[in-house]
């Protein structure tokens, strides 16, 4: 086949222009080229972002329903410490049911028949039941009888606490709070 | 005009050859986009589509001068080419000559179409517009000169009619510049020998006979019709002159087959080959 370009003899046009060289055209494609990679990433990117939306919604209901069973666990806990509570009062109540006697006893056998008790108190306390302050006043004692008041008490399962003692002539006042040992 | 540009660039437009750019191929060109092909004779017009993948089409004729034929055509050639570009060949009032150390220079396409004179120097007519063949091997050049105020009716013509001239070109010069590359090329032993080509075109004839590998005669006459014995009368002072057993080839346009096998009739006698193709008019202007 033949290539000679066939002879012209028009008029030329004067306002006609060269075109571009053909390397130029490597503009364009890569403007195609960019509309299309940045098309590809706006897709992707908005499917990501409706996947992250769908999971954060996700993970918000999960969060949601674990709220709400911690909620119910606590309202659990809460009615356990409630009956924990009421448990302990009724066993510092049974506690404080034990009978005052025989520590009276104990305490009255304790002494020598020269020393004399010339008073003695045994009270509740008023916050703790189980707990008794012992007051008592003690003629011609020492603090010897004192020791054995309070041996007589550990015979009873008792324990003295923030045991006082004061002696003005031959009177002896003794104070002390008894807490009940646990077995 | 920036948005048109712009446009342009990323339709990739502004790469491509301009409708009317004469350094590209025709069929190049319009790739994709039917164009009309049209033979201006002096008392007819002939014309041939192509359609969008490059193929021949619909063909016509009509007699009578460009004028009364393109008012009568018009709408049917403009449905005939997108955006009405067209290739016109001019078959009348123009006259070929052989010429000799013309300029060679790379530009002298360009130049013979801005600058003529400075091409042909002495040889300029401002009346003209010219075409310019160089012979591969000698100092001898074809040069083809066609009537500017032909050439510019054609123009206005098909303006009025708003139709477009892609290309104007006179046929016959086209038919014979490329049968004499093709025989240049083909590396035959004539191409430097000698040889005698006689080439037809719509009533046109060109007779150009080579000798020891130099251009030496041509005759050349314009719209002189389908008549074989004028034909003849022409060539018969060139054939006179040839020793015997001189290669004739015999080129026609490929539209009068009546007349192409009267003349290769006549034209045997002196043993002549048949170089034509089909369509040879239309695949010269349509194709290159």
């Amino acid at each position: 086949m033949n290539t000679t370009v066939c002879h012209d003899i028009k008029t030329t046009r004067i306002d006609a222009s060269k075109r571009l060289p053909s390397a130029f055209s490597i503009v364009p494609i890569v403007f195609y080229l960019a509309l299309l990679i940045g098309g590809y990433v706006n897709v992707t990117s908005y499917l990501g972002y409706r996947k992250s939306t769908q999971d954060r919604d996700t993970w918000k209901q999960f969060q949601a329903e674990q709220q709400q069973a911690k909620e119910g666990f606590d309202a659990e806990k809460a009615g356990v410490f409630k009956e924990k509570n009421k448990a302990e009062k009724f066993a510092q109540w049974i506690e404080g049911t034990r009978s005052l006697q025989p520590i009276s006893v104990a305490i009255a056998r304790s002494l020598p028949p020269a020393v004399t008790i010339g008073e003695m108190a045994l009270e509740r306390s008023p916050e703790i039941p189980s707990q008794i302050i012992l007051t008592m006043l003690i003629n011609n004692g020492s603090l010897e009888e004192l020791s054995k008041v309070q041996q007589g008490i550990t015979t009873q399962n008792y324990r003295a606490y923030n045991s006082q003692q004061s002696k003005t002539g031959d009177m002896l006042e003794f104070h002390t709070m008894l807490v009940w040992n646990h077995l | 005009m920036l948005l048109e540009d712009i446009q342009s660039v990323l339709t990739f437009n502004a790469f491509k050859p301009d409708a009317d750019d004469p350094e590209i191929p025709w069929a190049k060109r319009h790739l994709g986009r039917r164009t009309l092909l049209l033979n201006v004779s002096r008392n007819h017009v002939t014309w041939r589509a192509i359609n969008k993948k490059g193929k021949f089409a619909e063909a016509g004729v009509q007699e009578g001068e460009f004028n009364e034929v393109i008012s009568a055509r018009a709408d049917e050639w403009r449905s005939l080419c997108d955006g009405g570009w067209c290739s016109v060949s001019l078959n009348s009032r123009f006259i070929m000559s052989l010429e000799s150390n013309l300029s060679r220079r790379e530009n002298t396409t360009d130049l013979l179409r801005i600058n003529p004179k400075a091409v042909l120097g002495a040889k300029f007519d401002r009346g003209k517009r010219y075409a310019l063949y160089h012979h591969p091997e000698a100092v001898s050049s074809l040069l083809m000169a066609a009537d500017d105020s032909m050439v510019k009716t054609v123009e206005d013509q098909l303006r009025i009619h708003a139709l477009k001239a892609g290309r104007i070109c006179c046929g016959l010069f086209a038919m014979i510049q490329q049968k004499l590359q093709e025989l240049s090329e083909s590396g035959r032993p004539e191409a430097r020998g000698s040889f005698l080509l006689i080439a037809c075109c719509e009533g046109s004839i060109a007779a150009l006979v080579q000798q020891a590998g130099q251009w030496t005669d041509l005759r050349c006459r314009a719209g002189i019709g389908s008549d074989v014995e004028g034909t003849l009368q022409i060539v018969s002072p060139l054939v006179q002159k040839l020793t015997d057993g001189t290669p004739t080839f015999f080129l026609h346009d490929g539209n009068d087959a009546a007349f192409a096998a009267a003349m290769m009739e006549q034209l045997s006698k002196i043993g002549a080959t048949d170089l034509s193709e089909e369509d040879q008019l239309w695949k010269v202007t349509g194709q290159n």
